[in-house]
């Protein structure tokens, strides 16, 4: 292509394409994710679902996304006009740009940098600003608790989920994502390894509250705080947010596969090409994570705003912190011991700081005047 | 010493094993939305008990009561006629209807002279609260309370007021919705008319004899 075009139209096009590529499969892969939630939850609840639009309720994401569009558009009147706008605008950028990090199979990825690890966490936690914006700018009471406690949530949660993401370049060597994934088709999924599989339950715990799934659905508690950061926009502007929650969820599921699953490792599927398999293999990795997000939803009741923190700084943490010193003892000392010695360091470390944590508060007595003898 | 985490885990297992309950009972609904006729809310009902309404529907029970309606001796899809309808328009029924929604006049044969026919009978079904005491009171079993419920209209000055033509249906109709009452009304009706030849029997040996 250099004769024809410079090198440079070359590659701005290729970027072009990716984004393309990008924007046309991750918004249908969303909706149908909202369709599958209600779909899961439903049945959880002894009910149908969605069935009416189409066969089997599957043009419901289309009926949804047109009444959105034509849904009239609210701005409050005391709101500050302009970042009223730019907060859902903040929010699905990034989160859409999170999948440029991901890689779906070998060299099918589009932004192959060394950092990726890294970067995929700083662009996670810019959702919080666009969500401060918005609670913010709306001038309501609703929306700036749910904002509060949204950064308070991101503050508390944002540790732990480094912390236990930390073991994956301490061990492989490298915060490319490729290179995650090479590394597990030496050496076996890191699920399966004590260390890998509990900063799997913290990244999955921590990554649930980063992107406000339930049991951390405290921002939009819609049974206290009414829709939370997103109470005064309507129409599009709230489907923007609605994107970017699902959108968020897909992208760490894909995350999470990538880490401890093998990314798109798995049996060559028949009548595929190599690319075409490696595609599905992470797919269905990543729809099952998704699929368990919805079934916690439907299980769980929300978190407690002091025990929510609580849970991050006193149970977390520690936890992270010792599955650290597991890892490395798990890559110094290879073998029976090793594994054995970082799996009792992190089961008893979860044991002591949720004793230390679950414990009875002293509870204050009250002597009332006419009791005293 | 407590382990905690493990119930959250047990309340996993059990919102999973409601999700594959839904599939695993009633499987072949899974596959066919049009199974109708079969209903599923009794107390031991597992997975899901939802009743699909427009294209399911549940057994009304017989007593089941909206708005009042004409009974005529007949076919359904016969039209009424002065020979065949049962109302006498003795005005029994407007006399004990609550809120007063039944308006009769009585009708007239060719000659003009008053015959124990309705020649108009008009509901506002806007007023009727469905209370069925016409159909309680009707000496002639000429007024009952249908079943068909479905009667939302798009607009309420001329649809909602039914007037005779509108409100008389047949007693095959009625004898299908209302097959118990139906079996009871007809027993009572042969009794009586087998009374009644008995009667004229004894009545005509007196004479014989007399």
């Amino acid at each position: 292509m250099g004769d024809i075009m410079p090198q440079w139209f070359s590659i701005v096009l290729l970027d072009i394409l990716k984004m393309a590529l990008i924007l046309a499969v991750v918004p249908p892969c969303m909706m149908y994710t909202t369709q599958l939630e209600r779909k899961a939850i439903a049945r959880i609840q002894d009910r149908f679902g969605p069935n009416r639009v189409g066969p089997y309720g599957l043009a419901q994401p289309f009926a949804d996304m047109i009444k959105m569009l034509v849904k009239e558009d609210i701005v409050p009147k005391g709101s500050d006009k302009l970042c009223h706008l730019l907060a859902p605008l903040l929010i699905v950028v990034p989160s859409l740009f999170l999948f440029t990090l991901l890689p779906f199979g070998p060299g099918f990825i589009a932004a192959p940098i060394s950092t990726g690890l890294l970067f995929f966490m700083a662009l996670g936690s810019t959702g919080t600003l666009a969500i401060f914006t918005a609670g913010w700018t709306s001038r309501s009471a609703f929306p700036l608790l749910g904002a509060i406690r949204n950064a308070a949530q991101l503050i508390a949660y944002e540790v732990p989920f480094v912390l236990a993401s930390a073991v994956i370049p301490m061990i492989v060597g490298s915060l490319r994502m490729t290179d995650i994934v090479m590394a597990q088709s030496v050496s076996g999924w890191f699920i399966f390894t004590p260390w890998g599989f509990t900063a799997f339950l913290l990244l999955f715990t921590a990554g649930l509250a980063e992107v406000n799934r339930t049991p951390f659905d405290l921002p939009e508690a819609e049974s206290e705080l009414v829709g939370g950061f997103h109470t005064e926009y309507s129409g599009m502007k709230f489907g923007l947010f609605y994107l970017a929650e699902y959108v968020s969820t897909i992208a760490l599921a894909v995350l999470l596969s990538v880490l401890f699953f093998g990314g798109w490792a798995g049996p060559r599927i028949p009548f595929l090409p190599a690319l075409g398999s490696a595609i599905l293999w992470i797919s269905m990795k990543s729809f099952l994570l998704v699929f368990v997000t919805i079934w916690i939803r439907g299980t769980w009741p929300r978190f407690r705003v002091d025990r929510l923190m609580g849970f991050a700084w006193k149970v977390m943490i520690p936890v992270a912190l010792a599955n650290l010193v597991g890892a490395a003892v798990w890559f110094y000392c290879p073998g029976f011991i090793g594994t054995a010695v970082s799996a009792v360091l992190v089961v008893s470390v979860f044991l002591l700081t949720s004793q230390l944590w679950a414990a009875p508060k002293p509870v204050l007595t009250t002597t009332w005047a006419d009791q005293t003898s | 010493m407590k382990i905690y985490g493990l119930e959250l885990i047990r309340g996993l297992g059990i919102t999973m094993g409601r999700f594959i309950t839904t599939y695993t009972v009633g499987f072949r609904r899974t596959f066919s939305n049009r199974l109708r006729g079969h209903v599923r809310q009794d107390v031991s009902q597992k997975g899901i008990f939802t009743v699909q309404y427009p294209e399911e529907r549940l057994q009304l029970p017989e007593r089941f009561r909206v708005l009042p309606v004409l009974i005529f001796d007949g076919k359904e899809g016969e039209r009424w006629s002065q020979e065949t309808e049962r109302c006498t328009a003795c005005g029994i029924c407007a006399k004990v209807c609550p809120p007063q929604c039944i308006w009769i006049v009585q009708g007239k044969d060719a000659s003009g002279k008053a015959v124990p026919k309705a020649s108009e009978f008009t509901i506002d079904t806007d007023v009727c609260m469905n209370c069925g005491l016409c159909a309680e009171f009707c000496p002639f079993d000429a007024i009952k309370m249908d079943h068909r419920f479905e009667i939302a209209t798009e607009e309420r000055w001329v649809s909602h007021i039914h007037d005779i033509d509108k409100l008389h249906v047949s007693t095959e109709y009625y004898a299908k919705t209302h097959p118990k009452a139906w079996a009871k009304e007809e027993a009572k009706r042969h009794a009586e008319a087998q009374r009644k030849a008995a009667a004229a029997a004894a009545a005509k040996n007196v004479e014989k004899k007399a």
